[in-house]
This record gives C-alpha cells, sequence and structure tokens, in this order.
C-alpha cells in the first residue's frame, strides 16, 4: 500500500509516518501542503492519501478542496480526511461524489492505531469509513424524521455503524450477533426507510448518508 | 407663570362667583366691582382674553428664557457631535471587530496548536504501544517524544492562556508586567512606568498587549542596541512609547505585529503613532483613554 501524508503540522506528520512504516506500510511522500500535495500524488502515484482539512494559506478547508480536486484528477485514488473538529459541511463536500473510497475521521482516532489501520485498509479497497461523531451528528439533526423513529434501537445501532462504513462480519462482531441477524436488521431498516436494497457495502453506506444528510433537508 | 392660571380663574369665574358671598367680589385685588351676571360674564370674556395672550405669548416667552441658556451652555466651537457619534460607532465596530478577531485567534491557537500537540501525543503513544508489543526496547524511544509533545502541549496551552488576559498584570501591576516582558526580551530594555493610579483591565492589557508585540518586533527586525519603554499618564490618556535605536524603515502594515497593534489600540478609542525614518530610531506611541 502506497500512502500519501498532507499534514501541515510537523510532529503529527512525522508521528504519522513513524506509525504507518511501523506497520509496515509504504510511506511514499509525507507533506505540508495542498500545492505539494498534488505534486506528490501526480509524481508517486498513491493508492492512498492520508490528508489533514486545515492546511495553509487560510488553514480551512484547503485539504478537502485539495481531496476533491485529487479524486477529480485520479478517479481511483482512495482519500482518508482527518481533521481537528467535525464540520459535517466539509464531509458533505467531500461525499458529495460519492462515498467509495473516502473516509473522514477525527485526528484522535489515529491513537486507536488497531481502529485507524482499519479504516485506512477498508477505504483503500474502496469503503468507507465516517467517523461515528459525524454519523452521530447525523442521528441527531435528523431525529424527527418519522421513519427512523420507526426503527427499533437495536436497527438504529445497524444504521450507525453502517453509516460508518462497516461490513457486515464488523456490525456482527460489534452487536455481539450472527451475520444472519445483521443481515435481516439491515432488511428491515431499509424497508423501513424506503431504499433499494443494495448488497454492495460503499452503495448502501452512500444510500444511508445521504438518506441522513436529505432528512433535515426535506424537513 | 400667572397667565394659564388667570386665564383659568376669570374663565371659570361665572359659575362660582355666587359662592363668594353677597355685595363686592372682585375676583382679584385693585379689579373693579362685581356685583350681578354681566360683570361675572364680563370677567370670563376677559378670561378669555388672558387665554388668548397665554397662547400667544408663551412660545416666545420659552425662547427668550431659553436664549440665555443657549449662549452659556453651548459646546466650544468646533465640537462637531456628528463626528463624534461616527468616530464612536465606527470604534465599537472596531471593537466587536478585534473581539471576533480575538476569538478567532484563541480558537486558531487552540485547535492547530494545542489540540494538534495532543494529537501528536496520543499518535505516539499508539505508536508506542504497537512497538512495545514488537519490539520493547525500541518503545522507549517512541515513548520519549510523545513525553516530548506532552510538555509542548502544556508550553503551548500557557501561552494561550497568557495571550487572553497576562496573569502577571492581576499579580504584579502594569509596571512589573513590563518590567518582566523588558527582562525576557533579547535586547536591553529599560522601563519606565510613571503611573500613580491603576487604569482599566482592558486599558492595562492593551499596553501589555502593545509593549509585548513590539518588544517581539524590536528582537526580531530592529537589529537594535537597546530599546525603552515609556508609561505616562497623560490627563486622562495612558501613553505608551516604545523606542529603539534599531535601522528603522519599519511600516504600519507590513508583516510586523503592527497591524494587530493598530487593531486593539483602535477597539479602545485610542491611537497609535509609528515614526520609523530608515535608520532610525523607531519611535511607537500609543496613547489609551484611561476610563478612570
Amino acid at each position: 500500500m502506497r500512502i500519501v501524508i498532507a499534514e501541515d503540522d510537523a510532529l503529527l506528520r512525522e508521528g504519522l509516518g513513524l506509525l504507518l512504516r511501523a506497520e509496515g506500510l509504504d510511506v511514499v511522500a509525507a507533506v505540508d501542503g495542498p500545492a505539494a500535495f498534488l505534486a506528490a500524488v501526480a509524481e508517486h502515484a498513491p493508492d492512498v492519501a492520508i490528508v489533514d482539512v486545515r492546511m495553509p494559506p487560510t488553514h480551512t478547508d484547503e485539504g478537502i478542496v485539495a481531496a476533491v480536486e485529487a479524486r477529480r484528477r485520479r478517479p481511483d485514488l482512495a482519500v482518508l480526511v482527518l481533521s481537528a473538529y467535525v464540520e459535517q459541511t466539509f464531509a458533505t463536500e467531500l461525499l458529495a461524489g460519492g462515498a467509495a473510497g473516502l473516509g473522514y475521521l477525527l485526528k484522535e482516532r489515529v491513537g486507536r492505531v488497531q481502529q485507524f489501520l482499519d479504516a485506512l485498509h477498508r477505504v483503500t479497497d474502496g469503503g468507507t469509513a465516517i467517523d461515528p461523531e459525524v454519523v452521530a451528528q447525523l442521528f441527531a439533526r435528523s431525529r424527527t424524521d418519522p421513519r427512523l423513529e420507526r426503527l427499533s434501537p437495536r436497527e438504529r445501532e445497524v444504521l450507525a455503524l453502517m453509516a460508518e462504513g462497516h461490513g457486515n462480519g464488523v456490525i456482527a462482531e460489534r452487536l455481539v450477533v450472527t451475520d444472519g441477524a445483521v443481515h435481516k436488521h439491515i432488511r428491515s431498516i431499509f424497508a423501513k426507510l424506503d431504499l433499494p436494497p443494495d448488497d454492495g457495502t460503499d452503495r448502501r453506506v452512500a444510500a444511508v448518508l445521504r438518506y441522513l444528510d436529505d432528512v433535515p433537508r426535506r424537513g | 407663570m400667572l397667565l394659564p392660571l388667570y386665564a383659568v380663574q376669570y374663565l371659570t369665574y361665572p359659575l362660582w362667583w355666587r359662592a363668594l358671598g353677597e355685595g363686592d367680589v372682585a375676583p382679584s385685588p385693585g379689579f373693579w366691582s362685581v356685583t350681578g351676571w354681566p360683570d361675572a360674564v364680563a370677567v370670563a370674556l376677559l378670561g378669555l382674553v388672558w387665554a388668548a395672550v397665554t397662547l400667544a405669548a408663551t412660545p416666545a416667552m420659552a425662547r427668550w428664557q431659553a436664549a440665555p441658556g443657549r449662549r452659556l451652555l453651548a459646546p466650544p466651537p468646533g465640537t462637531d457631535l456628528v463626528l463624534r457619534v461616527a468616530e464612536l460607532t465606527a470604534t465599537r465596530a472596531a471593537a466587536l471587530d478585534a473581539h471576533v478577531v480575538e476569538l478567532r485567534r484563541i480558537e486558531r491557537a487552540l485547535h492547530d496548536g494545542t489540540q494538534n500537540r495532543l494529537v501528536g501525543v496520543t499518535v505516539l503513544l499508539g505508536a508506542a504501544r504497537r512497538t512495545l508489543a514488537r519490539d520493547p526496547a525500541a518503545a522507549d524511544a517512541v515513548l520519549e517524544r510523545a513525553q516530548t509533545a506532552a510538555e509542548e502541549a502544556l508550553a503551548e496551552l500557557r501561552s494561550v492562556a497568557r495571550g487572553i488576559l497576562p496573569p502577571v498584570l492581576a499579580d504584579r501591576g502594569l509596571a512589573g508586567a513590563l518590567a518582566g516582558l523588558a527582562a525576557t526580551c533579547p535586547v536591553p530594555c529599560s522601563v519606565e512606568v510613571a503611573v500613580d493610579v491603576r487604569c482599566a483591565a482592558s486599558v492595562e492589557s492593551t499596553a501589555w498587549f502593545v509593549v509585548a508585540e513590539a518588544l517581539t518586533n524590536v528582537a526580531r527586525h530592529s537589529g537594535a542596541t537597546r530599546a525603552a519603554v515609556v508609561v505616562r499618564r497623560a490627563g486622562e490618556r495612558l501613553r505608551v512609547q516604545v523606542t529603539d535605536d534599531g535601522r528603522g524603515g519599519a511600516t504600519a502594515t507590513g508583516g510586523s505585529g503592527v497591524p494587530g497593534i493598530a487593531r486593539r489600540v483602535e477597539a479602545l478609542d485610542g491611537r497609535l503613532e509609528l515614526a520609523s525614518p530608515p535608520g532610525g530610531p523607531t519611535v511607537l506611541t500609543v496613547e489609551l483613554p484611561c476610563g478612570s
């Protein structure tokens, strides 16, 4: 797995590089700004890019803009965005073109190395990794939706894990139930939310995220 | 004052003159005698006249009375209140603006400084735990870096907190706080504070900020060998002057801290002056209304 890191904070950049190299991953470049990032992507043709949201010059959304631009140039590039705090609009902006091969995580998740590596692998393999905090905010905004209220508490848990980008196996493991039970819950959720059933994980995540994101707009 | 009373008394006279008893019951001393209804009605007519006079004369009298007041109490010539209101409106906007800028600066410092350091700590700790499982000897080096990052986070946090309101001001007053700043300045710096009473906290905090930024500029850009800070009370204003013998050429717009100083000074309705000819010396003067 070839990785490019774009992070303007030197300590974090080095820390990430150290961590990933120690895991035997191939960090081909670690840069400190959006321009250098786009150049590194063009030069090294990485499989995945880890990008900080706030970078010079204005320290607002340069990372998102650069990530979207890099994906426009190389649609198969997987991107994992790291953010100091959850900014809903950034997540929406990033996922506007679909959720496959995309991730949006809070920076502190990196410290839970195994989970971070899982997310990184999932994104690189074309999956999705959305921070639980983002999903929680989506749920909070959508809580008045009558169709969501029809879900049982267990179905809500399954939906949240699905929105984070987890596959059936991980969901079953986390909730300590069988694969078959997860499958049943998911069918029930899609029926209650009037979503077309879909077994492909990334399309499923995209459908769920779009649904949650649309709820406040539908009012 | 008496005119409207006369008008009322005379106008209503026919209603109550009978109650005064028999004989001559004139409405006021020195009046002709009133002995019957026709006289009473005549008094009422006179009341009408008084009412007319009241209406006609009072505005002119009021103006006449107000004239000396206007003359004596008028603001000195050249005072333009419209201009003052516009200035206050602008400085109030600047205060709000400076407030937002200040909050954004603090938020930035917390997110991009302190928080990043702490994230760095968690990343390094995560890496250390993984290394511990594989190669315990190598883990110590990673832990060492994590500890350094935690210490940096603490230092960052202290500097952010200090930038909000320097605690040293509360502890040691403006003179002590400025002496502390001068002591940490790499360029030898004298401090003279001749202020007998304390100013408002916002004024002292701004004065401290001005000197801190100015001395940072002196140390970074001026090439000076000596600097001097003089703080004096000039009437209702606090006057802060920072002088250095460096190469001059400082501008109020460049990449220095001067725009930041100007914003904070403006927010308090103060004035800033920067004299820095090429070759020096540089003199930064700030005047702040004391508010006490």
